[in-house]
């Protein structure tokens, strides 16, 4: 049998797939390169929560430590969100006779309804998750604010969002370029949830508290991956 | 192989009666890395079986999109005080679990019981566990457990509620208050529970006339007929081995199978330091265990002389062993003349029982008050009695072994038979089960069965809907142990309180409950009941602080049971005037069974448990499996083998089981476990009304009420079929074969020696090894560990493991922890037939000698973090990497299955997932396959099990040993939050803490006064294939027997003569790299032989 042979005629049809090649280029390059880039898909991701806490008023404003609601990070992998009786402290809501509890604030607040709700039912608040790891990476807040890195270093200006966003990257590359030269993130424990710290002159450097306290962020895997 | 076949059997090591006979099965292990093609999917009807087995596991399923899917942050709405969410904490907790009390701290994640670890504080545990408690877990989240009650309605189970029980349990008791509580009657379990005991207390001061029957499938009541008998009151034997010289074990497994093997194991170990008397002469010695058994067990195979006796023997043996403690026996004037006689393995069966019975006899004097003769039950309560006898006339009663009495001595109960005679009288019409599935277990000559079928009303508190539950009338759901309040008291005396950890999943409530509402108490909750018994243990009201300390800390010195003393009062005739004789000929009409319960599923109640039916069992390595274990010389007499089956028949009944052939059992004798056959167990352990079949073989009828534990004169023939076990002896071998060329310096994966050795010969561990030349170059690239001095790392800890292998007794407990620990999924039958279990550690077990007298060496196997690991370097991927830690990582992402790693990996350790165990399978077909919503909801329950802190792997990736990489983080992580070096301590892997001998160290090498670093700088460690260099980071300290000279094998004494420790310094100008030369003859002769050989310049 003869060897098959394209005939003629398909060859004006090579132009139409190198044009499709091309384009196929730009498109794999662009969704791989750019639309999955995590800078593009995670960064600014800002979802609607129930109540319209603001950060900026709370934390900002009102300058309250992240420990009061996030009381666990030093103490446990995750920083807790608070429970609903956290938020009742300040905002108690009106008793069923009108009564309102002196130092309560904003007690008939329509905002604050699903909380004032699920103080009364029980039931708990649904709040979204903002910065989410993947299930196989087991992060621990508690191994980063003792060893003095910010919450800020990952989170950004909370204390400045009117509505939380993500501000960093939170990719693997991303992490691992502080766990290569942590120094630049590092500063004294107390001042971790401050998050408009300075060094300033008299501070110890990074690298003098990389020494004293042993910091050695390990880039192999089985740091985050177990 | 020719060498091998040269080298006496004597000398080698063998896993199994196939790599001693060179089958082509095992050959078809060694030669091929993975058996069979990974392809294969499961067939026909069991593929369907493998499928429901995968069903009692899933994964979270995760959506598909460019994002993770919205996550939803359901805080408390009050957070309890001190709860961090996500940290796990852990909560002191008592509870009897298969006739052992146990002392534990329950690790719990957000109010889930995640794990079980032992209560290290505890006086008499001594935080050990062991393979029940271990699984327990997974029993608390089994989705075929009683859901709710049931009553039995228009000729069928309906579902009702507990309030429906309550009115029926109040006209119930107004009814039987009239007849004085005559026509009622309640089953129990032998319970150390005292809230039980008190709650029967009140029922019978209620209804005088009640009948309290107990039932003991297991031990049956033969310890309280000895003890009744001897000591005049009924009492449960507390060993303490630690303080003991010498022990003698007749057919009692103390270190398996007895109900405070815990206590025991620890207390063995203690008593047994081999390194006592090297370090200081004047120190005690360590005490030497003499076994007669007829079977292998875990008390046999950590004895250091054993002799092997079919139970009537060991009746006679026990008799001449009196004969000789009132002659006061004295081996010391014949110990020079028998000097120039055979090793103790060249003798003949006969020649080895006068041996070993003179000898054990003459120590045993010796010792006096220091020896110890334990007598187990399988012997009967007249040898039992007489044991105790023994004991006395030696002056080590209430010294050895003191005799608490058994927490429910005090009731007055009758038997299962009296009981069965009375419903069937008609006395009796309503009938109370708290015992688990009796009519499973009851003897076959006793048909509980039927007259349950009698009764009016039958009522059944119970885990599942299981045989038993299937007669009764109500089917109450008992709850577990995690999800009640309860109490127990250790053998030791010390109360303990059981408190739930989680609010009972599936409606259950414990016996006490439902008992103190029929009698209608002021208090019926479980914790005021608990509390109330413990104020009347205590005697006095315990304060609220003073209760809350007993609660944290699980005991109190201040509630305790005393033990008081005993004295001999019993009958002092000789048991036999017999002479012990040592059957080697094989009669089939004269075979004698011992019935034991299962490594795993115990009595058949853990049936349903897939970790302990995958459970390699502790000497037979059988999985998923029941069979009769024969010597293989009775095999071959009675014309079966491995693997076939065989019947065995007493009067009507015939009974085929298949035959695993073990070696070392005495002959004529047929060792059967029950437990299995279940036919109403759930969906891993069979159930009739779904389709699945049971489990292993019912041996249940020929088990009658005279020989529950021991049947004599049993008659047997061979049948024809053949029938598949999945044992896992000779998965995972290490390739030894393969390398003809080392053959003879890697058999030494296993070191020991006996206690003279190690004090003529210190080093001898490391003198048995293959000699290693040190390398005269240095390698090409820096190894990973070398970095570590190079970056100023030093206080970057380096974890290592070490082993002291004459700690481990082989109970298996690690097996489980590591499983429950690390997400381990089960496979199922078929897969561990084709090899590929996945549990992450394993027991290697060794015979050595013959096949009708052999020791058995084990050595627990997980991955050897090696630094220079073989693995990492042909994975393609990096998946599998090696930490500044020195901790070979893997990164399942990454992992694309080649199995490279597995391939090249000398220890075998390495787990591949052939299916999606944890997902797909569960998804797909588990639970979809189960149509109402209720039913799916139920099955994710078993999802509740998995550790949150280990990824759940999937299918095609490999996984192995992490030294619980979860827990090495969690340590650095505290130790950072209280601003600190990581301390020796801070880590503890899950195998380690589930030890209950303390054989596993595990810590930082790096720190010179941490355990694991003292551990590997001791005279007796060694690592595993030294010459492939790959430094494994696990290093293993020899097995040490302390046995008696005139009972060594011709192993033994001929290391004892020519081992040596300068071995191997002697060539290492003359050959450096050059390969040993192995074929010449003479093997047997060991390292000592070669050498001289070489010496002489044998030519080949």
């Amino acid at each position: 049998m003869d060897r098959f042979l394209f005939p003629r005629w398909v060859n004006r049809f090579l132009t139409l797939l190198g044009a499709i090649i091309a384009v196929g280029a730009v498109y794999a390059g662009t969704l791989g390169g750019l639309i999955t880039d995590p800078d593009t898909l995670n960064v600014g991701y800002q979802p609607t929560q129930p109540v319209p806490f603001s950060h900026a008023i709370h934390a900002g404003q009102l300058r309250m430590d992240c420990r009061y609601c996030h009381n666990t990070v030093f103490d446990a992998a995750h920083a807790a969100i608070p429970p609903t009786a956290t938020c009742i402290n300040c905002h108690s809501p009106q008793t069923a006779s009108g009564q309102t509890a002196l130092a309560a604030v904003h007690a008939t607040s329509d905002k604050l309804k699903p909380i004032h709700s699920s103080w009364e039912t029980g039931k708990s608040m649904d709040w979204i998750r903002v910065h989410n790891l993947p299930e196989f990476v087991y992060f621990n807040h508690a191994a980063h604010v003792n060893s003095g890195v910010s919450c800020v270093t990952c989170h950004g200006r909370i204390d400045q969002m009117e509505v939380v966003h993500q501000a960093k990257q939170l990719s693997m590359a991303w992490c691992i370029e502080c766990h290569r030269n942590p120094e630049p993130h590092l500063r004294p424990v107390e001042f971790v949830t401050q998050l408009d710290w300075e060094r300033s002159e008299g501070d110890p450097t990074g690298e003098e508290l990389k020494e004293k306290h042993h910091i050695n962020p390990q880039v192999n895997c089985a740091v985050c991956h177990r | 192989m020719s060498q091998n076949k040269s080298e006496s059997p004597q000398a080698r090591y063998w896993r199994s009666l196939s790599e001693l006979r060179e089958s082509p099965e095992f050959r078809s292990y060694i030669e091929r890395e993975f058996p069979v093609a990974a392809s294969e999917f499961p067939e026909g009807v069991s593929r369907r079986r493998w499928i429901q087995l995968m069903g009692a596991s899933l994964a979270l399923g995760g959506a598909v999109g460019c994002r993770y899917p919205e996550e939803k942050i359901a805080p408390f709405v009050i957070r309890p005080e001190g709860r961090v969410p996500g940290e796990p904490y852990s909560r002191a907790t008592n509870y009897e679990w298969a006739g052992r009390v146990y002392n534990l701290l329950v690790s719990c994640v957000d109010g889930r019981p995640i794990k079980i670890e032992g209560n290290d504080a505890h006086p008499f545990s001594k935080g050990g566990t062991d393979v029940y408690s271990q699984a327990s877990i997974l029993t608390l989240y089994d989705p075929d457990r009683l859901d709710g009650v049931k009553r039995f309605i228009d000729k069928r189970m309906r579902p009702t509620e507990w309030a429906d029980f309550e009115g029926f349990g109040e006209s119930l008791m107004k009814r039987l208050r009239g007849n004085k509580g005559r026509s009622f009657a309640v089953l129990m379990e032998p319970t150390s529970s005292p809230s039980m005991v008190r709650m029967l207390n009140e029922l019978t001061s209620q209804l005088p006339e009640v009948t309290i029957a107990r039932f003991d499938p297991v031990r049956t009541d033969v310890m309280r007929e000895a003890t009744q008998a001897a000591i005049g009151r009924q009492g449960q034997p507390v060993l303490e081995l630690k303080e003991a010289d010498v022990i003698l074990t007749l057919e009692a497994d103390i270190l398996g199978q007895d109900s405070s093997m815990i206590h025991n194991a620890r207390g063995f170990v203690e008593g047994r330091d081999p390194m006592a008397r090297v370090e200081d002469p004047l120190a005690r010695a360590m005490s030497r265990l003499y076994t007669v058994e007829a079977g292998y067990t875990n008390t046999g195979a950590s004895a250091d002389s054993r002799l092997s006796l079919r139970p009537s023997d060991a009746r006679k043996f026990l008799a001449a062993v009196e004969r000789a403690v009132d002659a006061g026996a004295d081996v010391s004037g014949d110990a020079g003349s028998e000097e120039v006689e055979k090793p103790y393995d060249l003798l003949t069966a006969a020649e080895r029982l006068e041996r070993f019975l003179e000898i054990a006899a003459a120590d045993l004097v010796q010792a006096g008050e220091k020896g110890l003769i334990v007598v187990g039950e399988h012997l009967g309560a007249d040898a039992v009695a007489t044991g105790i006898r023994i004991n006395s006339k030696l002056g080590s009663l209430n010294k050895l072994v003191k005799y608490p009495e058994p927490v429910d001595a005090s009731l007055k109960t009758v038997g299962l038979a009296e009981l069965v005679s009375r419903i069937e009288s008609g006395q009796i019409d309503s009938v109370f089960i708290v015992a688990d599935n009796p009519a499973f277990n009851a003897p076959a000559d006793i048909d509980l069965s039927a007259a349950l079928t009698r009764v009016t009303d039958s009522i059944y508190m119970g885990l599942y809907d299981d045989e038993t539950a299937k007669l009764c009338k109500w089917q109450l759901p008992a709850a577990h142990p995690l999800e009640s309040w309860g109490d127990a008291v250790s053998d030791g005396g010390h109360y303990g309180v059981c408190q739930p950890q989680i609010l009972p999943l599936l409606s259950g409530r414990s016996a006490t409950e439902i008992l103190a509402r029929m009698l209608g108490a002021a208090n019926t909750d479980g914790e005021s009941i608990v509390r109330a018994t413990a104020d009347a243990i205590a005697g006095s009201s315990l304060s609220n602080r003073q209760w809350r300390e007993l609660l944290h800390d699980g005991f109190s010195n201040g509630v305790v049971l005393p033990i008081e003393d005993v004295t001999f009062v019993g009958a002092t005739e000789p048991l036999t005037k017999e002479a012990p004789t040592a059957t080697y000929d094989v009669d089939q009409d004269d075979i004698e069974i011992l019935f034991k319960p299962a490594d795993g599923v115990y009595d058949g109640r853990f049936a349903n448990n897939g970790w302990l039916q995958e459970l390699p069992q502790a000497l037979t390595k059988l999985t998923w499996d029941n069979a009769a274990l024969v010597s293989p010389h009775t095999a071959e007499a009675l014309g079966v083998r491995h693997g076939t089956m065989i019947a065995l028949r007493r009067g009507e009944t015939t009974l085929e089981v298949p035959v695993y052939e073990m070696p070392g059992m005495a002959q004529s004798c047929v060792v059967l476990t029950f437990g299995y056959g279940r036919t109403r167990a759930g969906a891993v352990g069979g159930h009739g009304d779904f389709g699945i079949e049971p489990v292993g073989t019912d041996v249940g009828p020929l088990r009658t009420s005279d020989a529950m534990l021991v049947a004599y004169k049993m008659e047997s023939r061979p049948r024809t079929q053949t029938y598949d076990l999945a044992t896992t002896q000779d998965h995972w071998a290490i390739d030894e074969l393969g390398r003809q060329e080392t053959e003879e310096r890697s058999y030494k994966l296993i070191r020991e020696g006996t206690l003279a050795l190690l004090e003529e010969t210190p080093g001898f561990t490391e003198a048995k090894g293959p000699h290693v030349p040190p390398l005269e170059h240095s390698t090409l690239w820096k190894e990973p560990m070398e970095k570590i001095a190079d970056e100023g790392l030093e206080f970057v800890p380096q974890w290592g493991m070490s082993i002291d292998l004459s700690k481990c007794t082989g109970c298996n407990a690690c097996v489980i922890a590591c499983q429950s620990e690390n997400n381990v999924p089960i496979v199922g039958k078929e897969q561990v037939a084709n090899s590929r279990e996945m549990h992450w550690m394993r027991i290697d077990r060794y015979f050595q000698g013959s096949v009708d007298n052999a020791d058995v060496v084990r050595e627990p196997l997980m991955c050897m973090h090696c630094e220079t690991a073989p693995c990492e370097q042909v994975c393609p991927v990096a998946a599998t990497v090696h930490t500044e830690e020195g901790i070979n990582a893997m990164a399942y992402n990454r992992c694309i299955g080649t199995r490279y790693c597995a391939n090249n990996c000398p220890f075998k350790v390495r787990r591949f997932n052939y299916f999606n165990y944890n997902g797909d399978v569960g998804v797909g077909y588990g639970i979809d396959a189960y149509p109402s919503n209720i039913e799916s909801a139920n099955r994710k329950l078993q999802q509740l099990v998995l550790n949150p802190e280990v990824t759940v792997r999937g299918r095609g990736v490999m996984e192995k040993c992490t030294y619980c990489i979860q827990r090495v983080e969690a340590g650095k992580i505290n130790a950072r939050k209280e601003g600190r070096l990581i301390q020796d301590g801070d880590v503890k892997t899950a195998c380690q803490t589930a030890c209950p001998t303390r054989a596993i160290e595990f810590g930082n090498i790096a720190d010179s006064t941490s355990k694991v670093a003292q551990a590997r700088i001791d005279v007796r460690t060694y690592g595993m294939l030294p010459q492939l260099r790959v430094k494994p980071r696990t290093t293993y300290m020899s097995r040490i027997r302390n046995t008696h000279p005139l009972l060594m094998t011709s192993k033994q004494l001929d290391d004892l003569e020519h081992l040596h420790e300068h071995l191997h310094h002697h060539g290492d100008e003359a050959h450096g790299d050059e390969p040993h030369d192995e074929n010449h003859g003479g093997e047997h002769q060991g390292e000592a032989s070669k050498h001289k050989a070489e010496a002489g310049g044998d030519g080949h």
